[in-house]
């Protein structure tokens, strides 16, 4: 009985000291070049039975740092157009219980990131949103998530040039479609429009992309169209910025 | 081998588990490696080990998890209970029994998440709760059936391998 008590103070002690005195920070710097590595796999295949292995992996080496590299000048280039105030992040890992997902960056509280803050990809769409950030990591909530939910706006023109703005809310159903809901049935939208974030949402800013529109289903004695939304979003993620406040 | 080094290779490995659980893209997102691991433990007759693992391997899940720390932890130690509970009741030896407890032990397992999730959320320590809707049912079974079934084959495989050896 004494053993179990010491162990139950031990338990408790190293959560306590873990959680609250945030040495989760030593399990994370430990445990990032793994994750990386294995985030990497999938987008890394070898070819066994090849004679010229070691070209073929040289090969893919650089063939991956030039995608990398790519990715990275697409990233810069979107960023410095835009004059966003942004932060590079690696995805380390995805994770996924009872409905809610979440993607892991290796950038956190230290490096500026809070909740709330826009994650895009590195053509400029919205990934989602930082949930929570710790230390040297963050959580962030992609949009395909069905708790995920950010005000849009779809910009069209009509015949008198004049601009016409239709807003709603953008969910993720399901964790495989978007859909954009609470549009006004009155309000005039085309398919393949454009859908951007209308900024009403503390750290998410206005015109970020998210995608277009894909379907639009009208119900005779709704209130409200619905519209299907296909989403920008760069697949296979790997690098992501994330959008710092302006001030 | 002492208990300090068997007690580092556990260690080592749970934390390769949650690495890989968490990073490696090819693998279904319904399974959960450290639950399979401190269930086969069990059954395995290594209870002590089962229950460190389930420390341990809550641990490391909570950490990264946007869930309050400690959800993690506490329901796969209330699993254990209750699936220790149950095995000692009723004595299971064939394959079938086994197969039927590892679906058991992984609705109590979910069924554990979805009660602390919601008694955080009432307490007012979390923002998270998890929503009951036709996706939830649908991957709670998927989840059973897949953990069960590698619950059901590592263990299987285990016995017989013990078995050839003894």
């Amino acid at each position: 009985m004494r053993k179990v008590f010491v162990f139950l103070v031990f338990v408790l002690l190293l959560y306590l000291s873990i959680f609250l005195l945030h040495g989760e920070n030593i399990f994370f710097v430990l445990s990032e070049p793994w994750q990386k590595k294995i985030y990497r796999q999938k987008y890394d295949p070898v070819d066994q039975y090849d004679i010229c292995e070691d070209l073929k992996i040289e090969n893919m080496k650089l063939k991956f740092y030039r995608a990398e590299n790519q990715t990275l000048k697409e990233h810069l280039n979107f960023l410095t157009k835009s004059q966003d105030k942004f932060i590079l992040a690696n995805i380390l890992g995805r994770r996924y219980e009872s409905g809610f997902n979440w993607l892991i960056i290796n950038k956190g509280k230290k490096d500026g990131i809070g909740p709330g803050l826009a994650v895009v990809d590195q053509k400029g769409s919205l990934v989602g949103s930082v949930v929570t950030s710790k230390n040297s990591i963050s959580y962030v909530r992609p949009l395909i998530d069905i708790h995920s939910f950010v005000t849009a706006d779809i910009i069209n023109f009509n015949d008198d040039n004049k601009s016409e703005i239709t807003s709603g809310v953008i969910q993720g159903e399901y964790n495989l479609v978007l859909k954009m809901k609470y549009v006004p049935l009155d309000q005039k939208v085309k398919l393949g429009d454009i859908v951007i974030t209308s900024g009403l949402e503390e750290g998410i800013q206005r015109g970020i992309m998210i995608g277009e529109v894909a379907e639009i289903n009208k119900k005779p004695n709704a209130i409200f169209q619905e519209l299907v939304i296909n989403p920008l979003v760069e697949q296979n993620l790997r690098t992501v910025s994330v959008l710092l406040p302006v001030n | 081998m002492s208990s300090i080094v068997k007690f580092i290779v556990l260690l080592f490995f749970i934390f390769l588990l949650v690495a890989f659980q968490m990073s490696w893209p090819l693998l279904p997102r319904q399974l959960s490696l450290v639950f399979v691991l401190v269930i086969v433990l069990f059954f395995m007759g290594f209870s002590s080990w089962a229950w460190l693992t389930a420390i341990i391997g809550g641990l490391f899940l909570d950490l990264y998890s946007i869930f309050l720390p400690g959800l993690f932890f506490l329901s796969l130690v209330c699993s254990l209970i209750v699936v220790h509970k149950i095995f000692y009741k009723f004595n299971i030896t064939s394959g079938k029994e086994f197969f039927a407890l590892g679906l058991g032990s992984a609705l109590i397992y979910k069924i554990n998440i979805l009660f602390f999730s919601y008694l955080f959320y009432v307490l007012k320590f979390s923002d998270y709760v998890i929503v009951l809707n036709k996706f939830y049912w649908f991957d709670l079974i998927w989840f059973m059936v897949l953990n069960a079934s590698f619950i059901f084959i590592i263990t299987l495989g285990a016995k017989m391998i013990k078995g050839k050896k003894n």
